[in-house]
């Protein structure tokens, strides 16, 4: 039992392993610590958007917390940089050859767990007597309040990653997922009403995740370049935009429309990709430009009385879920984007392990050799298209119902594009790389581009220089979304995390080698 | 102040509550008292916003109306037009990189973002009807006044023939599932299109008419109540129509078209940066010499640069315009204009003149709406801002609704639906280089065109 | 994915290499797709045969079809509307297609020798015409040109080369920072930085130019009417168009079929390893080949900008993805093929604007790129080789 216990506790694996969780510590520590440092600064940055309807704009004056609360949970922070730099300890230890032994890591747990309970009192403390003056405004959804969370949050994460080191080791995907699910659960909890980034998850992250997760299958799963991939989505969008709003007077509710979404899109991925069977490489890639092209055309040119021409569609109902109403606050399309963003990874890594999968790899790599080893190449790729173009479906309705317009120009080549980059900057065919690159390109083109200006604003008043103010950065959004893309790409060009297969292909890449180079045009 | 749901009240909460009290009692709820006396115990932030297209394509025409917005905010800044409450500013940006400018779904989420700021109390914006039509309902879900210094499609704010029509189809109810919070500072296009006509008719003295519109909403919606108004009304032809993109480069073929139709006039729905020179240029290259009529959109410098800058350099000549009435020959604008310029001084360049942009003046005026819409809700309520946002922001847009007020572009009120009732529209053509002003024109109830004086 | 064979199978033994009259131009031949019996059989079943045959019906007349529909929808105007509007629509669709055609050329070019569908090849074309404007109104060239012929000549003497030089510059610029290094990696990546740098591009001439179209005063170099036929007004720029777009085509095929370099070219587009072997420096031909791309969008601008008076910081990349099309009508990697596309599509795109409206001309010309992609994908100027797959 002591043996048992204590290799479970051991942190060196022995010779000849390398995984010693080190890492995962590593990963782990710096969220728990960027975590915190969001708690603490969160008064100053995010200071007009937590408090909601329902306060006076005087709360919104209220100097950042300084109650006696709000100083108690500082502490207990502040202890836990301890706990979060201590892999520190252990590297220094180490590199002087005298590892630290499993009793470091039974200290770490013990420390995170009692600082968990701490705050959990504290937490109760602070709820209970709500004395303005001592603890700070103190109301669900303000400052304390969130700093309150992110701690507990942070001594559990602690507890779990030094606690159950051997067990995270070995987990690292779904050690991973625990420590982020109740993150990405709770987050908008800790707000009384929208904050800025909530918005962004809700309306950008999500749905462009959702879109290259279906690129995804496509390109990275069967290989099959698809240039125009927002047809699809306009596709999705239009279907929503007619079933739930004035214009034919349908009015469904969401959780069909996004069902209905995706099988109205996947058939047309079906019927589009058919034409396209015997095509390869970069001819399928132009055909499925051209679609892109003339689907927003047909949008524009009101095809069939259907889709209100240039205006697009407009008024299409938000929903209503028993007593949740969708309009009014963001929260509950971050939610349900939240399960059905789950629910597709999920979806999809299955699929992509079930011999659909499979057959999709030997398509990629080799067609003819997969067509001889008996794999129905038809079915096979038209199951690629009507899949991706289903979850551009559920992007679609989704998307249709948030912004309540749905018009030809939201689905153009750009936003093919910035799919497209999403996935290759973060990875083909990697599922996590994918979530990734969503990550950081939507951050960059729907919050970082479209707020520089504010930012400078801001800036050029805190540090007293108005000439920071006067450089009009938003100018300068083209050459920025440019320079980045380029740089992404000159710096990992197999993407941020490469799938494995890809990796290898990238390890074994002879000068001249690769890419259909050897072949020239012809 | 008073939170029901604290078991314990503060004492700083009593001794506002006192302030709160003080100020009821001392001060005069008329706004006509002038100084801020009344309301200069005002205790608290109060925010105002702009939501324009600022970067891509629309940067032509977005700056212009944010720095005006801006200028109404600092004037009222440094003369205290609210009191003590502190007077806050932020400008947000509705175009996106991918749409290469202004984007619903860009303004939508900037009105959310704006709209869960409790200090919020209206957004000047937006600029274009279709981004106008996401954020209507937003704006009306929060109670957030929005104040458009551009939006032409009548659709917006009232239902008229052409909503139905399938290339526009907008169901105006739906835009407001909540409060109707929109108001704007320009007149719609009923009129304009009525008045076009009347002016293709009448006094261009054209019978066939040949009409190009860029597909958007102001443009395609303003073509169609033209050739409704101009059929019906004044008895013209259309001999034909396109409807082409703003990418559209070159519009010989439809030039070609209306030429072999025998077209007196061609009228181009739509802004002159979605090709309205352009139009006039390739009529220059094909040798078409009938006058061109265009909308409020076309009614710019641009429109002239571009028509020049074909083979015939003096095409631009005799090209016909409606707008609104030129508010830089108004006496009322002439203080704007010389404040923006010396407030602007050191932006330098072609922003640093607002008679570059027609609507500059409107965002003006319509911050301005804005602002006095607030201070009269402070004033009302004792000096100080009502005690929650909701009802705060209820108060303004119920004290819009009362506004009248002397500005820029002249007398400003709303009807019930939101619109201005400083309508009219004024015909220029294009002499030696220039727009010059023609004739106003108003519209009666019953749609007879005469000209204003 | 495609990394592993090329698109379009392998290349066949000789073409190209041997100066036959239709190989004479064409940087690669083109061996289309392989014919898989049976593929449909699956799914289609009875149906699958009558399919199959109907498409192969249609893909060896496709060029008949295109040619007997474009000469129906001509003759449809002329029988509508008479000789004036048809030969002015004639006219516009020519001007149109020297334009398409000599972007396409660029395209279809880089294409042929690295298989990047180079995005930023549009806005090289913008960013060269802003540079001719540049030159005019720095050399006081405007004076000159429209003072006498001699001068004019003089003018464009010296604009053509110049902006020619600037571009294929750039495009040799561009090829080394952004393509070069990522000639191994997988094939998505320089496909992203070509839009990167796109982006690029028109973000600094969005910051020199401004978002307004720009007039560029070299629409009064060359003015009046050449020619009056019927009541169609021939002027003198739709000539000089026409003509030089004519004029450049047929110095570029010259050079391809006839110098050391073009030579090059040619064998690197058909096998890079191969010709690697044979001592060609494919760096240098690759260079080149970017710069002869870039070369010519510049002289299409010129050209453009003498036409229209006026550049926007976009058009580049939306015209790109017109003449894109262009180029894959003609049979992509076929130089002959790109020119007579770039006409196509200037006919498509007048006469269906014309005849269904001008909303319809876009999504005519994406639909005759699906057709063809999906009938005949080696393009109207393409051979179809079956060969392994």
């Amino acid at each position: 039992m002591r043996d048992k216990l204590a290799s479970f506790f051991r942190s060196d694996p022995g010779p000849g392993k390398r995984a010693d969780g080190t890492t995962v510590y590593w990963i782990i520590a710096s969220t728990a610590s960027a975590l915190l440092l969001m708690g603490w600064l969160l008064p100053w940055f995010v200071n007009d958007y937590s408090a909601g309807a329902g306060y006076s704009p005087q709360d919104a004056l209220v100097s950042p917390p300084t109650g006696i609360g709000t100083f108690l949970i500082y502490i207990l922070a502040v202890t836990m940089l301890v706990i979060v730099l201590s892999p520190l300890v252990e590297a220094i230890a180490r590199s002087r050859g005298r590892p630290l032994g499993p009793r470091a890591d039974r200290v770490r747990l013990i420390a995170a767990l009692v600082g968990f309970a701490l705050t959990v009192v504290v937490w109760f403390l602070v709820s209970i007597i709500q004395e303005e003056p001592l603890f700070g405004p103190f109301v669900s959804g303000t400052y304390t309040d969130s700093a309150v969370w992110l701690t507990m949050y942070a001594y559990a994460l602690a507890a779990l990653a030094y606690g159950a080191r051997r067990w995270v080791v070995g987990r690292q995907t779904l050690a991973f997922s625990v420590a982020a699910l109740p993150f990405g659960i709770f987050l908008p909890l800790m707000f009384h009403q929208a904050p800025v980034f909530l918005i962004w998850a809700a309306g950008s992250l999500a749905i462009y995740m959702l879109l290259a997760l279906g690129l995804n299958v496509v390109v990275g799963f069967a290989g099959l370049l698809d240039l125009g991939y927002a047809a699809f989505f306009a596709i999705g969008a239009y279907a929503c935009a007619s079933f739930a709003s004035p214009v034919h007077n349908i009015h469904l509710p969401l959780w069909v429309l996004i069902f209905l979404g995706a099988a109205i899109a996947s058939m047309f991925g079906a019927v589009l990709g058919a034409p396209t069977l015997r095509l390869r490489g970069d001819y399928l890639a132009i055909v499925t430009l051209g679609f892109g092209e003339i689907i927003p055309d047909l949008a524009t040119n009101n095809a069939l009385n259907l889709t209100g021409g240039a205006n697009g569609l407009s008024g299409i109902d938000q929903p209503h879920l028993g007593p949740f109403d969708f309009s009014l606050s963001p929260r509950w399309y971050y939610w349900s984007l939240l399960i059905v963003v789950i629910a597709v990874i999920v979806l999809l890594r299955n699929i992509e392990r079930s011999r659909v999968g499979r057959a999709w790899v030997a398509l990629r790599e080799d067609e003819v050799a997969a067509a001889a080893t008996g794999i129905n190449t038809t079915t096979t790729k038209l199951l690629a298209f009507a899949i991706g173009a289903s979850v551009s479906g559920f992007a679609g309705a989704f998307y249709g119902s948030l912004v309540t317009i749905v018009s030809p120009d939201d689905f153009s080549f750009s936003v093919s594009i910035a799919v497209l980059s999403i996935i290759v900057l973060g990875g083909i065919g990697n599922i996590t790389g994918v979530i990734l690159g969503s990550f950081i390109l939507t951050f960059v083109i729907f919050w970082v581009l479209p707020n520089m200006n504010e930012w400078s604003a801001t800036l050029s008043q805190t540090v007293h220089v108005p000439a920071i103010a006067n450089i009009n950065l938003s100018n300068y959004t083209y050459i920025i979304y440019g320079v980045a893309l380029i740089m992404m790409m000159l710096l990992r060009p197999g993407g941020l995390l490469p799938s494995r297969a890809r990796r290898i292909e990238l390890e074994s890449a002879v000068e001249g080698e690769s890419l259909a180079a050897v072949q020239g045009v012809a | 102040m008073v939170k029901p749901t604290k078991g314990v009240l503060s004492i700083a909460s009593i001794a506002a509550l006192g302030v709160l009290a003080a100020c009821g009692t001392s001060s005069s709820p008329t706004s006509s008292s002038g100084g801020a006396t009344g309301i200069a115990g005002c205790h608290g932030t109060i925010t105002v916003a702009s939501d324009l297209p600022l970067t891509g394509a629309d940067v032509t025409d977005g700056p212009y109306v944010q720095m005006a917005a801006q200028l109404a905010v600092t004037q009222a800044v440094s003369a205290k037009l609210l009191g003590g409450c502190t007077l806050k500013y932020v400008s947000k940006d509705d175009s996106s990189v991918l749409k290469g400018g202004h984007d619903p779904a860009q303004g939508a989420a900037n009105i959310t973002a704006l709209a869960s700021d409790a200090t919020v109390m209206g957004v000047v914006g937006p600029f274009n009807s279709n981004v106008a039509l996401a954020e209507i309902p937003v704006a009306s879900q929060n109670g957030l006044a929005l104040i458009s210094p551009s939006n032409t499609n009548p659709c917006l704010t009232v239902v008229v023939a052409v909503c139905s029509d399938p290339t526009i189809k907008i169901d105006t109810a739906s835009l407001y599932p909540a409060s109707h919070t929109y108001f704007r500072v320009i007149a719609s296009d009923v009129q304009q299109g009525e008045i076009d006509a009347y002016v293709a008719a009448k006094v261009i003295n054209a019978t066939k008419a040949y009409v190009i519109d860029d597909q958007e909403a102001y443009g395609r919606g303003l073509a169609l109540l033209f050739t409704k108004a101009y059929t019906s009304t004044d008895g013209g032809t259309i001999v034909g129509s396109a409807s082409l993109p703003g990418t559209t480069t070159s519009f010989a073929t439809q030039i070609s078209l209306a030429q072999s139709e025998g077209a007196q006039v061609i009228f181009f729905g739509g802004t002159s940066g979605n090709g309205c020179g352009l139009v006039r240029r390739d009529m220059g290259s094909a040798g078409f010499n009938v006058p061109i009529l265009g909308g409020d959109g076309c009614q710019d410098t641009k429109f002239i640069t571009d028509a020049n800058s074909g083979s015939k350099t003096t095409e631009a000549e005799g090209g016909y315009a409606t707008s609104a009435p030129d508010v830089t020959k108004l006496s009322s604008s002439a203080k704007f204009y010389s404040d923006y310029a010396a407030a602007y001084a050191s932006v330098g360049g072609k922003l640093a003149n607002a008679t570059n942009e027609p609507y500059t003046p409107y965002g003006y005026d319509a911050m301005n709406v804005l602002l006095q819409a607030i201070r009269a809700v402070l004033v009302a309520n004792g000096g100080q801002p009502p005690s929650s946002s909701t009802t705060f922001r209820a108060d303004v847009v119920a004290q819009l609704h009362n506004t009248n007020y002397s500005g820029a572009v002249g007398q400003t009120s709303f009807d019930a639906n939101g619109d201005t009732t400083n309508t009219g529209f004024t015909l220029y053509k294009v002499e030696s280089g220039a727009w010059v002003g023609v004739n106003t024109y108003a519209v009666d109830t019953s749609g007879n065109v005469s000209v204003k004086s | 994915m495609s990394d592993q064979s090329g698109p379009l199978g392998a290349p066949v033994a000789g073409a190209g290499s041997t100066s036959g009259p239709r190989g004479s131009a064409m940087l690669v031949e083109q061996s289309g797709l392989a014919q898989r019996q049976g593929q449909a059989r699956g799914l289609f079943g009875g149906i699958g045969s009558v399919v199959r045959v109907t498409h192969g019906t249609i893909s060896r007349y496709f060029t008949s079809v295109l040619v007997a529909m474009i000469v129906v929808a001509v003759g449809l105007t002329l029988l509508q509307h008479g000789f004036t509007l048809m030969g002015n629509q004639v006219k516009n669709a020519l001007v149109l297609g020297a334009i398409y055609a000599l972007v396409a050329i660029g395209y279809t070019m880089v294409y042929g020798i690295i298989e990047l569908i180079n995005f930023a090849h549009g806005d090289v074309f913008t960013a060269a015409g802003f540079f001719a404007v540049f030159l005019s109104s720095t050399l006081h060239l405007d004076s000159l040109a429209t003072g006498s012929f001699g001068g004019l000549l003089l003018a464009l003497a010296i604009v053509f080369p110049l902006s020619m030089l600037a571009a294929g510059l750039t495009g040799v610029l561009i090829e080394f920072v952004a393509y070069r290094r990522l000639r191994d990696s997988p094939r998505l990546a320089p496909l992203i930085t070509a839009i990167g740098v796109s982006f690029l591009i028109e973000g600094i001439l969005l910051v020199l130019e401004g978002p307004d179209n720009v007039p560029t005063s070299q629409a009064s170099w060359i003015t009046g009417t050449a020619v009056k036929i019927g009541g169609v007004n021939i002027l003198w720029t739709d000539v000089f168009v026409v003509g030089m777009a004519l004029l450049l085509m047929f110095a570029l095929g010259e050079f391809v079929r006839r110098t050391r370099l073009g030579k090059a070219m040619r064998s690197t587009a058909q096998d890079r390893t191969a010709a690697l072997l044979c001592g060609i420096n494919i760096n240098r031909t690759i260079s080149a080949t970017f710069f002869i791309g870039s070369a010519l969008a510049a002289a299409g601008a010129v050209i453009y900008s003498i036409n229209y008076g006026d550049l926007k910081w976009n058009i580049g990349f939306h015209l790109g993805i017109i003449a894109f099309t262009a180029a894959v009508l003609g049979g992509i990697g076929n130089i002959v093929g790109a020119g007579v596309g770039g006409f196509i599509i200037g006919v498509i795109y007048v006469f269906g604007g014309s005849l269904f409206g001008g909303e319809w001309s876009e999504a005519l010309i994406f639909a005759v790129l699906v057709l063809i992609l999906t009938f005949r994908p080696v393009g109207l100027f393409g051979v179809e080789v079956t060969t392994r797959a």
